[in-house]
């Protein structure tokens, strides 16, 4: 997920998801989301805030301690968290709004920016990735008596 | 995409500011509870946090061209943004 207003946001994150279609649909049940790319990996370890407090803790650069301990149950370590921008840094979407294929603003049928899509309980909605998903991470959203979180 | 229902309860999902292995590491609101997505697995799994162990299903979409997914589902609505 990267683009210039990501930069802004992101502030130390530098890569973004690859679109890797071609054309035609890539259907999956991610088993990475947000993922991103470019960067130096090993910025992480420079970042202020992200040092492992010991006993599977960690604090990130707005001071918020994170107790990690139980996530080496599944093999994440403290110190390999990285960035620990903090839990409000990146804000999610919430209630979005959708346009109707008949509303002003509803792209037009040949765009080819990339979407995240998906049909539940009879409602199909289309989120665009790069402008939006890459920016904010998450969309809460409800389709139909599901509450169900768009991620990228 | 993932639930956000748990034991009858609606979680409010976001990043929490952290990332493992280039991904994101998400948060609720409501419990302050960390959720992953772990390699080779679906779904959310709870890494720490009051809901530890738990998961959240995951359900299928699709990464792909606007044009394409439009001309599979000509009615498919667009988030506003």
């Amino acid at each position: 997920m990267i683009t210039a207003l990501a930069i802004v946001l992101l502030s130390c994150f530098a890569g973004f998801f690859a679109s890797g279609c071609c054309g035609g649909e890539t259907i999956y049940t991610p088993s990475t989301p947000s993922h991103y790319r470019g960067g130096n990996q090993n910025q992480g370890s420079e970042i202020t805030g992200q040092q492992p407090l010991g006993s599977g803790t960690i604090i990130d650069r707005t001071g918020k301690i994170w107790d990690v301990a139980h996530a080496r149950k599944y093999g994440l370590e403290p110190s390999g968290y990285q960035y620990g921008l903090g839990p409000f840094a990146i804000r999610p979407l919430m209630k979005p709004e959708m346009l109707s294929p008949e509303d002003p603003g509803y792209p037009g049928d040949f765009a080819t920016f990339m979407v995240l899509g998906t049909t539940l309980n009879g409602f199909t909605r289309a989120y665009p990735t790069w402008t939006v998903l890459s920016s904010f991470e998450i969309a809460n959203e409800k389709f139909g008596d599901a509450h169900v979180a768009v991620a990228f | 995409m993932y639930s956000r229902e748990i034991d009858g309860k609606i979680l409010t999902l976001s990043a929490s500011g952290w990332t493992y292995r280039n991904t994101f590491v998400l948060w609720d609101y409501e419990t302050e509870s960390l959720w992953y997505h772990l390699e080779g697995d679906s779904g959310l799994t709870c890494i720490s946090g009051f809901y530890a162990d738990r998961k959240l299903p995951e359900f299928q979409s699709a990464h792909a061209r606007w044009s394409d997914w439009k001309e599979r589902h000509p009615d498919s609505h667009f988030l506003k943004f």
